[in-house]
């Protein structure tokens, strides 16, 4: 028998198990030699303690304060029934008071106020409150997947002075503040990016020119999300790009889905963009640069905001089961952000090149076939986003931390380009989702999430050099 | 008798076979020489926790005098604890020991 309906069969049968063990006790009391009994002890005592171990001693004494109780109403019934009319009186005005306040003075004027949350930082050394720096909640409000919105404020001490009576209450507010606490803005504009207030690297020469009609897609180093990177002495070199590509890079833009409000002859128009800055920037702040470049010359304005839309989540087939072309990645090996494309790694799936997304030669015609080494399974999900179709952003559910790489191969529903003279296999290959489920050990989930998108305030044709 | 180990002295008296309280005390009183003793009564309520755990089980029975006791018996899960308790103890005896040697 379970240990709990021991318990419970004890409930009911106490005053017997009481009366077995007094007898017990008493038996053993008088098989005691005369002159050892005083060392017994106390069965009162006793009977208290076993009665203990069965763990109902709190509703036997509930049992008898309500018996008190009781007594004390009967004995005295005034003086109870004022005692429970004072007390029920406090308890009811407590109530009412914090219903009042809650509904009148402590009401936040926006839609679903439970849904708010307010974060600040503590730290053992600082235990009072302490707040984010601007980089810092503009970081969380990109990377976050979990919030349907990340908003942030800081107040402004003495920005706003008021020369008469009136003082006025600055706040500075992220540019998704009204939009995500759905309010309206009563007066005035939403300022572009904050960030652009702040003065940006720009890079000291540039040259922005219309591509010719036909002709190569170049670069000088990968213009994807990714970490891959060629240094270059400073120089930003590419050819042939749609304007689309270019703020996507500036922005880490994933998929065009995540980019609204795009005039379409950014989508069209190709430009040549030659820039060059004193030292040896990363690729981060290259981004940076070519963000100033876009505010410069196509008087781009552009904010970051989050929509709630219907996603494909990346999740698990089985649980910690990778696929047979994913892996963790390994922590030893050789992993350079600058190889060249074509080079492979020790393991001829994976390219040698870390941090990015490669497309390599599929097994066969019409296929598609990616790779990456070092990345997360948040860069796979997105760089496999255009793979899902309908518009639906890929993002990840899985749990799993860490960098992993990987290779997938999948026939498109609209095949990839056929070398002249290459016969299309009559075996066109797995679809996308195949290949999730059989190469990585992924599979796709209709899911609704969060996803940061960026909208375009403002684009303009360039100006000339 | 060292806190905490009456039970496992009255798990390891029955694993010898069936025995009432007035026993259980007898037992463990003269195989230590009288060395190890205490209230008697306080046998009851642990006693009665190793019914609650499911370490021994209870069954009426006429006593050697003829008085009504009841007879506690060792469970499969009894065997078990009574290990466990004993591994801990020799674990702890042991390593009090090695700092009366060396510090």
């Amino acid at each position: 028998m379970p240990k709990f309906l021991r318990r419970l069969s004890a409930l009911f049968h106490s005053s017997r198990m009481q009366r077995k063990l007094g007898e017990e006790m008493a038996a053993h009391r008088d098989m005691m030699p005369a002159d050892r009994r005083p060392y017994f002890g106390s069965t009162l005592r006793f009977q208290e303690e076993a009665g203990d171990q069965w763990g109902w001693t709190w509703l036997d004494h509930f049992r008898q304060d309500l018996l008190y109780g009781a007594r004390s109403l009967r004995r005295s019934p005034g003086f109870a029934l004022a005692a429970i009319a004072v007390l029920s009186l406090g308890i009811g005005a407590n109530l009412a008071e914090f219903d009042l306040f809650n509904a009148f003075l402590h009401r936040l004027n926006v839609p679903d106020p439970d849904s708010l949350c307010q974060f600040f930082r503590i730290s053992r050394q600082n235990p009072a409150t302490g707040s984010f720096a601007i980089p810092e909640t503009e970081s969380y409000r990109r990377e976050n997947t979990v919030l349907s919105a990340v908003i942030s404020e800081t107040d402004l001490r003495d920005a706003c002075p008021a020369e008469d009576s009136v003082e006025l209450r600055c706040v500075l507010v992220s540019g998704n503040f009204f939009g995500a606490l759905r309010v309206p803005l009563w007066f005035g504009l939403v300022a572009p990016l904050m960030a652009q207030s702040i003065p940006q690297p720009a890079f000291d020469v540039a040259s922005v020119k219309p591509s010719p009609a036909s002709g190569p897609s170049n670069s000088n180093f990968p213009l994807g999300p990714g970490n891959a990177y060629t240094p270059n002495g400073g120089y930003f070199s590419a050819t042939g790009f749609p304007l689309i590509t270019y703020i996507a890079f500036a922005y880490k833009v994933m998929g065009e889905q995540s980019l609204e409000q795009l005039p379409g002859w950014a989508r069209t128009d190709r430009f040549d963009i030659q820039a060059r800055v004193q030292g040896n920037p990363t690729k981060d702040q290259m981004r940076l640069m070519m963000r100033s470049l876009l505010a410069e010359r196509f008087k781009l304005a552009i904010h970051d905001d989050t929509r709630q839309v219907s996603v494909a989540a990346l999740v698990l087939v089985k649980a910690s089961k990778l696929g047979s072309q994913l892996r963790a990645h390994p922590a030893d090996s050789p992993c350079p952000t600058d190889a060249p494309p074509a080079a492979v790694s020790s393991d001829p799936r994976y390219p040698l090149l870390c941090g990015g997304l490669l497309p390599m030669q599929p097994s066969a015609p019409g296929r598609i076939r990616l790779a990456g080494r070092n990345v997360t399974i948040d860069f796979i999900a997105k760089s496999l986003t255009p793979g899902v179709g309908q518009g639906r952003p890929l993002v990840d559910r899985t749990t799993l931390t860490g960098t992993f790489d990987f290779n997938i191969e999948w026939a498109p529903e609209i095949p990839g380009p056929v070398k002249p003279g290459a016969e299309e296999q009559p075996d066109r290959g797995p679809t996308f989702e195949e290949a999730l489920r059989e190469q990585l050990g992924f599979k796709l989930e209709s899911q609704k999430g969060p996803i940061p998108v960026f909208v375009v305030d403002h684009l303009e044709h360039p100006s000339e050099n | 008798m060292p806190p905490g180990t009456l039970a496992m002295l009255v798990l390891r008296v029955l694993r010898s076979g069936p025995l009432h309280g007035y026993a259980i005390a007898q037992r463990i009183r003269a195989l230590s020489d009288s060395v190890l003793e205490a209230e008697e009564g306080s046998l009851y309520p642990t006693l009665q926790r190793m019914l609650l755990e499911g370490w021994v089980t209870a069954e009426a029975g006429v006593s050697e005098t003829g008085r009504r006791v009841r007879f506690y018996t060792l469970t499969r899960e009894g065997a078990k604890q009574l290990n466990r308790e004993i591994a801990d103890y020799e674990q702890a005896t042991a390593a009090i020991q090695t700092i009366l040697r060396t510090a």
